[in-house]
């Protein structure tokens, strides 16, 4: 099964994120990203076999638009994030972020990344792990940026501190912050908090809010828990295995900011309840037999 | 106060057993004192002359750290050249395999025929021991940043091939290795004294390997010993320092 | 890189060695004291440098044998008597680190006055093998995860009983690679011994062949050192190998 979205949904797409705080103006940042039948296979060490881990995968996003895409272990979802980030070869089909190709999004350094694993640099200190996104593209610092995004994730007073200090959450918070330095125009997040505990977690999607709403930028969230998907994307993608394809895509009607009282919402409750009766469909048809 | 002695044998007691050993030793077999000094003789012995103590001391560190801090250097410059081209890992890795089975003390003879009666001999032979093991334990390290790490400087443009390699390098590939080059470090420190020793010894012109030969045929057993200890402790202070750093780091480098 | 890549960059890494190690011999590259392989082979097949290096190696490999087989008891033991009476333990440990960084030569003037030059060689293997031994059962002791001391201490099972039934099969891996360690460390050992005056040996051809130049003679028992370190190891770890097929 393949999805084809050349028309968005509705209400709140293109120009995306709706109504936010007192009148700030929401410059669409970020580009658009466009996949046309995309596939995707792996060739096992063997030289033999191989594994089908994407099938014709096509869709539309928007610029500035928040996606998240949920799935079951194994159904492509990172493989897919990985393509679009040009960190893994496309079999057929062809990606475009604003008319270029993802190594040219690369190149230019205009990629924020962070993945489970949140890979700081032990050896450098919280400061030094955030500039480092600079440093690789050589160029100065920018302090003042810095500074305020220490502010943001409240990790100002442990800015000289090394990461081995830090805390699964206070950890995911830096990674999230160095994948943002730059102010890039694609973000993708391979479930970010796939290692925190459900507290520290429902606490990590409101700072990611926060954050992104600062200066919002096309999103790309892998996750595995359907709130998370629901509370923060614009749209959230449901992926089906073997091999991997987008099963179905649905808008989330709800205005921003959405705060945990959001999460008690009565469409909020339908929207997960649904998406999580497709979710269990899959898994099942999956698993079961 | 109790309890402070009481730590000190709870730590030092095979230590203490030891010394003990050798005065009951001295007191009982009857030797006769020139043969096996006492205790008293040797440290009287070392403060008798500690110029000449500290002069001969001083040649054998010298040459094992200096032989040690150079193989490393190299060790690492020819890691990173094979972490630039595999073809030349190639090349050293059967070397490597190589010198790792062969018992080395058994060559220092032939070092000392080829490259003569020097100082330079000890420093050719610690390059010789520590190069290798270096190589292999920096060659590890520069290739062991995880998968997340290469990921996320790939997504800003840094392979570890193309035109930002020396970034790569330079930010992540070299702070990776450190861990390994200080075990390796550690690891190497006794070893190569006891190389300087060996070679001295057989050399017989300087240093603390030589003095305890010489004192020996001067029939001046105290010196002799007195050089034996002088050398054991220094091996194992340089040894504690080496494994305080590498302890002290790897608690910083791991998560 | 693939294997058959690997294994082809290998093989010309080695033929180079030879290759260069030969011109090196011949040319006189590196002096009068580089022996070309071929003049090297030449001379250990002569019937009398044969029949000497042979009585040398069998000579050293008894001292390894006798001091591998005293050491390992030894330091085994020792690590092991550490895990029964827990007091003994930092103290242990300090002397660990002291055995550890102590150079072997150091304690040669103290054996030849103690146990006599013919008995040092096996002495200074035995201590080598000691060394490596007693830290690597150290070590491996020390391994026991909390699960397992957790059903121990539940089950309340004596401390004997503990090391026996769980530590020391769980130490044995890391055991094993000290007793490999060890195989080197005694040739290694019994050379150094030999210096300090044993009658025979590889030590002391290699020393006299060093001093007389006698070139070839002295690469020659280098070789045989490395052959007899080379197989002691690939003994052993043949047995590990079966050890181990045992064990599964
Ligand atoms: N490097 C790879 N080599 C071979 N197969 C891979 C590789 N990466 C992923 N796969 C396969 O592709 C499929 C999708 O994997 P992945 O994208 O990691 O799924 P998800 O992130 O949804 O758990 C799986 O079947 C996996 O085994
Ligand atoms: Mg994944």
């Amino acid at each position: 099964m393949s999805f084809d979205a050349p028309t968005p949904p509705p209400t709140l797409l293109e120009p995306s994120p709706a109504p936010c705080t007192s009148g700030q103006a929401l410059t669409s940042t970020g580009r658009p990203i466009t996949l046309r039948s995309v596939g995707k296979t792996y060739a096992l060490d063997d030289g033999q076999s191989t594994v089908r881990a994407i099938d014709n995968v096509s869709m539309d996003i928007a610029a500035g638009e928040f996606i998240a895409i949920i799935g079951p272990s194994g159904s492509g979802k990172s493989t897919l994030v990985r393509m679009i980030a040009g960190l893994e070869e496309i079999s057929e089909g062809d990606i475009t972020i604003a008319g270029d190709s993802p190594r040219a999004l690369i190149a230019q350094q205009r990629l924020g990344m962070a993945m489970q694993d949140h890979g700081l640099m032990a050896w450098l200190s919280v400061r030094q792990n955030i500039a480092l996104p600079f440093r690789l593209s050589g160029k100065v610092p920018d302090e003042a940026r810095i500074d305020r995004l220490l502010q943001l994730i409240g990790l100002a007073d442990f800015a000289d501190v090394r990461p081995t200090q830090l805390s699964g959450g206070m950890k995911q918070r830096v990674s999230l912050a160095r994948a943002l330095v730059l102010e890039p125009d694609v973000l993708i997040l391979d479930e970010p908090f796939g290692a925190l505990d459900a507290v520290t977690r429902r606490q990590m999607n409101q700072e990611l809010q926060k954050i992104w709403a600062d200066k919002p930028t096309t999103t790309l969230l892998v996750t595995h828990s359907l709130e998370e998907a629901v509370l923060l994307a614009d749209r959230v993608c449901v992926m089906s295995p073997r091999p991997g394809t987008i099963a179905s895509v649905h808008s989330v009607p709800l205005p921003r900011p959405r705060t945990l009282a959001t999460t008690f919402d009565e469409t909020f409750r339908q929207l997960v309840a649904s998406i999580a009766k497709e979710f269990d469909a899959i898994c099942g048809l999956g698993d079961a037999l | 106060m109790k309890t402070a002695l009481l730590q000190l044998i709870k730590h030092y007691w095979g230590i203490a057993l030891l010394v003990f050993a050798w005065q009951a030793m001295v007191m009982v077999s009857g030797f006769n004192e020139i043969v096996v000094p006492s205790t008293i003789m040797v440290i009287q012995a070392l403060v008798a002359e500690p110029l000449y103590f500290l002069h001969h001391s001083a040649y054998t560190f010298s040459a094992a750290i200096g032989g040690l801090m150079l193989g490393i250097a190299l060790g690492l410059l020819f890691a990173s050249l094979a972490w630039l081209t595999p073809v030349l890992d190639g090349v050293i890795t059967p070397a490597t395999l190589l010198v790792r089975s062969i018992p080395i003390v058994a060559f220092i003879p032939i070092v000392i025929r080829l490259a003569g009666y020097g100082s330079q001999t000890i420093l050719l032979v610690t390059v010789m021991l520590t190069f290798f093991p270096c190589y292999v334990f920096a060659l590890t390290g520069l290739r062991s940043p995880s998968k997340a790490h290469q990921d996320f400087f790939a997504s800003l443009g840094c392979r570890p091939s193309g035109l930002a390699t020396w970034r790569f390098y330079w930010r992540l590939a070299l702070p990776s290795a450190v861990p390994n080059l200080l075990t390796a470090l550690r690891l190497l420190a006794p070893t190569c004294v006891l190389v300087a020793l060996v070679a001295e010894f057989l050399m017989g012109a300087q240093g603390l390997g030589y003095v305890m030969v010489r004192a020996r045929s001067d029939l001046r057993m105290d010196v002799s010993w007195a050089a034996a200890m002088l050398a054991t402790v220094f091996s194992v202070a340089f040894f504690v320092a080496a494994s305080r750093l590498e302890a002290h780091l790897s608690k910083v480098w791991r998560h | 890189m693939n294997r058959t890549s690997r294994f082809a960059s290998w093989c010309i890494g080695f033929s180079l060695l030879i290759f260069f190690w030969e011109l090196a011999g011949r040319e006189n590259w590196l002096g009068s004291a580089w022996p070309s392989l071929s003049a090297l082979f030449a001379f250990m097949q002569d019937p009398s440098s044969a029949a000497l290096l042979l009585r040398s190696s069998a000579d050293t490999a008894s001292n390894a044998t006798i001091g591998f087989l005293l050491g390992s008891l030894v330091g085994f033991t020792l690590a092991c008597s550490g895990s029964v009476w827990t007091g003994l333990g930092p103290g242990l440990a300090t002397f660990a680190t002291f055995v550890n960084a102590t150079p072997l030569i150091a304690l040669g003037p103290l054996l030849i006055v103690t146990v006599g030059e013919e008995v040092t060689p096996a002495a200074t293997a035995g201590l080598a093998v000691f060394f490596s031994v007693f830290i690597a059962t150290l070590s491996g002791l020390q391994d026991t995860n909390r699960d397992q001391s957790d059903v121990l201490s539940i089950y309340g099972s004596g401390k004997i009983r503990a090391l026996i039934c769980v530590r020391i099969p769980n130490a044995m891996p890391k055991v094993m690679d000290g007793l490999k360690l060890g195989t080197t460390a005694a040739v290694l050992g019994a050379i150094i011994g030999e210096w300090f005056g044993a009658p025979t040996g590889l030590g002391v051809i290699l020393v006299s062949a060093m001093q007389n130049f006698q070139i070839e003679l002295l690469w020659a028992s280098a070789l045989c050192g490395t052959v007899l370190s080379g197989l002691s190891f690939f003994l052993l770890a043949a047995i590990q190998t079966q050890f181990i097929k045992r064990l599964v």
